[in-house]
């Protein structure tokens, strides 16, 4: 009887012990960040972003003198960067400033047009800015959260003038992936499986086509380092426009390529001169179109590098914090964005 | 959110679980504590429940996050750094079951008598360990909302979150599932008032309302917890768990009544028969479509046939059960369908809301049949 009483009595002491230790082995239901990161730099490669804008004053000089689309100068001297912090918005725009079909100020100009090919609606943002750290990522919450936001409401926490749906990080995890935002690194693994698509500190389009196996992106990454900041880095694709070269497609990828669907894509023109393209689908009025479709025409209209983002219900493109893009759905929350915004000091 | 005991970094969310753990198994000790072989299965579930409850909720996490350790990170051995968080309360839940199952062996208890004994006051654990949910910043948050003037009257029902220039307001789900768990332990309550039940059948009402409010709330959640791609492992969990004891009902009601026609179940089946016979033909929707997938679409209709067939053939067939396994069945489809829907809702709270219905009405099934089981047995 006492024996048992003691064993009780000991059995209870343990069971209360163990609860109470939990306060410091059970820190939370999810991985802690700091504890993911941790991980996540054991296999990542050295990589410094923080100084890959110079936050001194910008002399814009021998980038207008490539620009080629948009025959317009920016009289940007005096123009601050914005800061590279992943949480940091763009700075408001001018309301004025906005009509129907674009935005303008000293260091931003958008125009919006819409066409109508394949039976389907086109929405094109063509985007020229004065400084790269102008062409900008945005997440929802932080790393490693799953949180998601509709775009609309990304364009207005992040004072957009333009925004453009992302890869959808969150979704797109085969464990693979170099998928970096603003300089911060969320997965550092090459691909047998997904093209790439990297930006530099010019804010400049380094598209990198998967190979057999995962080394050739890998050793593409590498390479890229050698010269090169990262700034974002996406993992959706396929590659549509690679040096000015039409790309074809691949019998098998990502987000069946060949099916019609809504579709979203971004291209490069010209230094800091951009094509925003998302293509309306699984309406009555506009079915969408395959990715070689989508590739065609921004090669089309003369992009030096083009990449598909995530197409489907996620494709949005929005404009002064309005949605253009239309389909079957009202507005899908989406992980991740990358917007354009003004760096004139309102 | 942390803090230091003796240089030793401790969090609020592990203080409030233990301290839950600590609330739940008092409760036990204390509702048992005249009956000595029962206080001493009480307590060696606690022993045993603790550390099974977090080997299993690790070990459900770690399976559900195979790809992050195996092949984003490729260091399956952080899979034993529990302390860096990660834990799955379904996988916690499997554990406790374990523990009780292993208590009841070793006291030569009935083991289902005590398994109902230990789930009767779980919403206490459920509430605290929802509740410190709140402490870690990332879980039981859902989705961003415009709720104007709500969220100044009520602010206890939403999360802010600064994003960029703005700040949001979220779901603070994790509030609502603490609620909810306060609801399961007042149901569980008065379902023990039942007399007629049998050993057993707590557990299982418990299991199929924690479901349902599983289908609910993770739907809610958007904080990537558990989920791999689109499918979020709870509310499939907590939808199995309402079929599987919909399942074991059936056939303790189906065992208490004699063959029937069933002609009339036969016929309420062939509208879904002939839904899926569209969606092979022409789609109703980009998802609804089976016209690429002809061979899917014959597989479910022999499916459907075989089961018509074995219902028709099997001695204690009634139409009564089909009818609540088609109802169950439609309303499986109607919750995924909303699912579907949510992606992209001009009204999230009214899919919210029709979903809830879904999730309340699937609950009746089995707890009709429940019911009327033991008024038979009265």
């Amino acid at each position: 009887m006492k024996s048992n009483k003691l064993r009780n009595i000991t059995l209870i002491v343990i069971a209360v012990l163990m609860a109470l230790s939990l306060t410091f082995l059970a820190p939370s239901g999810a991985i802690l960040p700091e504890a993911a990161a941790r991980y996540q730099d054991e296999v990542t490669t050295d990589m410094d972003s923080e100084d890959a804008w110079d936050y001194s004053l910008f002399n814009p000089i021998g980038y207008l003198a490539s620009t080629g689309l948009i025959d317009v100068i920016l009289p940007t001297n005096d123009v601050a960067y914005l800061p590279l912090d992943l949480t940091e918005p763009g700075r408001v725009p001018i309301e004025e400033n906005f009509t129907e079909t674009g935005y303008q100020d000293d260091t931003i100009i958008v125009e919006i047009t819409e066409e109508r090919l394949y039976d389907s609606t086109f929405h094109i943002a063509y985007v020229k800015i004065a400084t790269p750290s102008q062409m900008r990522t945005a997440i929802a919450g932080k790393f490693g959260s799953g949180r998601t936001l509709k775009s609309t409401v990304f364009s207005q926490s992040m004072n957009a003038v333009v925004l453009i749906n992302g890869d959808y990080y969150t979704r797109t995890d085969s464990g693979n992936g170099y998928i970096v935002r603003q300089g911060e690194i969320h997965r550092w693994k090459p691909s047998s499986m997904t093209d790439l698509l990297l930006v530099d500190e010019n804010s400049d389009f380094h598209i990198i086509i998967h190979g057999d196996t995962k080394s050739v992106e890998e050793d593409a990454v590498d390479a890229f380092l050698t010269e090169h900041e990262l700034i974002n880095a996406f993992y959706f694709g396929p590659a549509l426009v690679v040096d000015g070269e039409l790309m074809e497609i691949p019998e098998e990828y990502l987000g069946d390529p060949h099916d019609v669907n809504p579709r979203a894509a971004i291209g490069q023109l010209a230094p800091l001169t951009y094509a925003l393209v998302t293509v309306d689908g699984r309406t009555d009025e506009s079915k969408g179109v395959t990715v070689e479709e989508l590739a065609a025409y921004m090669h089309e209209i003369g992009c030096e590098q083009a990449y598909a983002l995530d197409g489907g219900n996620s494709s949005a493109l929005v404009f002064h914090h309005q949605l253009l893009s239309i389909k079957d759905v009202h507005e899908r929350d989406v992980s991740d964005v990358i917007y354009f915004a003004t760096a004139i000091d309102n | 959110m942390t803090f230091n005991v003796l240089g030793v970094t401790g969090s609020f969310y592990g203080l409030t679980v233990g301290l839950s753990a600590l609330c739940y198994l008092g409760i036990l000790f204390f509702q048992y504590r005249k009956t000595q072989f029962i206080a001493e299965a009480v307590v060696l579930y606690g022993v045993l429940g603790i550390p099974l409850g977090i080997l299993f909720s690790r070990a459900a996490f770690c399976v559900a996050n195979y790809t992050y350790f195996f092949h984003t990170i490729e260091q399956p051995v952080k899979m034993l750094y529990f302390w860096d968080g990660g834990y799955s309360m379904a996988g916690m839940l499997m554990g406790l079951v374990l523990a009780a199952l292993i208590a009841a062996k070793l006291k030569k208890l009935n083991v289902r008598s005590f398994l109902d004994a230990v789930i009767l006051p779980l919403g206490v654990l459920i509430i605290g360990m929802r509740l410190a949910e709140g402490f870690t910043e990332v879980l039981g948050v859902g989705r961003q909302v415009d709720v104007g003037a709500v969220a100044q009257s009520l602010p206890i029902l939403f999360v802010t979150e600064k994003m960029g220039a703005m700040e949001l307001h979220r779901l603070a789900v994790f509030r609502y599932e603490a609620v909810f768990a306060l609801l399961i332990l007042g149901a569980m309550v008065l379902f023990r008032r039942n007399r007629n039940r049998r050993d057993g059948d707590l557990a299982m009402l418990f299991f199929t309302l924690y479901g349902a409010g599983q289908m609910l709330f993770e739907s809610m959640r958007d904080d990537g917890h558990l989920v791999i791609s689109f499918i979020r492992i709870q509310q499939v969990l907590g939808l199995l768990s309402i079929l599987i004891v919909l399942g074991i009902f059936c056939r303790r009601f189906s065992k208490t009544r004699g063959a029937r026609d069933a002609v009339t179940a036969a016929w309420a089946m062939l509208p879904i028969m002939a839904v899926v016979l569209i969606m092979m033909i022409s789609p109703i929707n980009h998802v609804l479509d089976l016209t690429d997938h002809i061979v899917l679409g014959i597989v479910i209709l022999a499916a459907m046939g075989a089961y018509l067939a074995f219902f028709l053939r099997t001695k204690g067939a009634n139409p009564r059960l089909i009818l609540t396994w088609l109802v169950a069945l439609l309303l499986v489809a109607a919750c995924v369908m909303l699912e579907f829907s949510m992606d992209g809702s001009a009204d999230i709270f009214r899919d919210y809301a029709l979903l809830a219905l879904c999730a309340a009405v699937l609950f009746l099934c089995p707890f009709s049949l429940y019911h009327t089981l033991t008024r038979q047995e009265a």
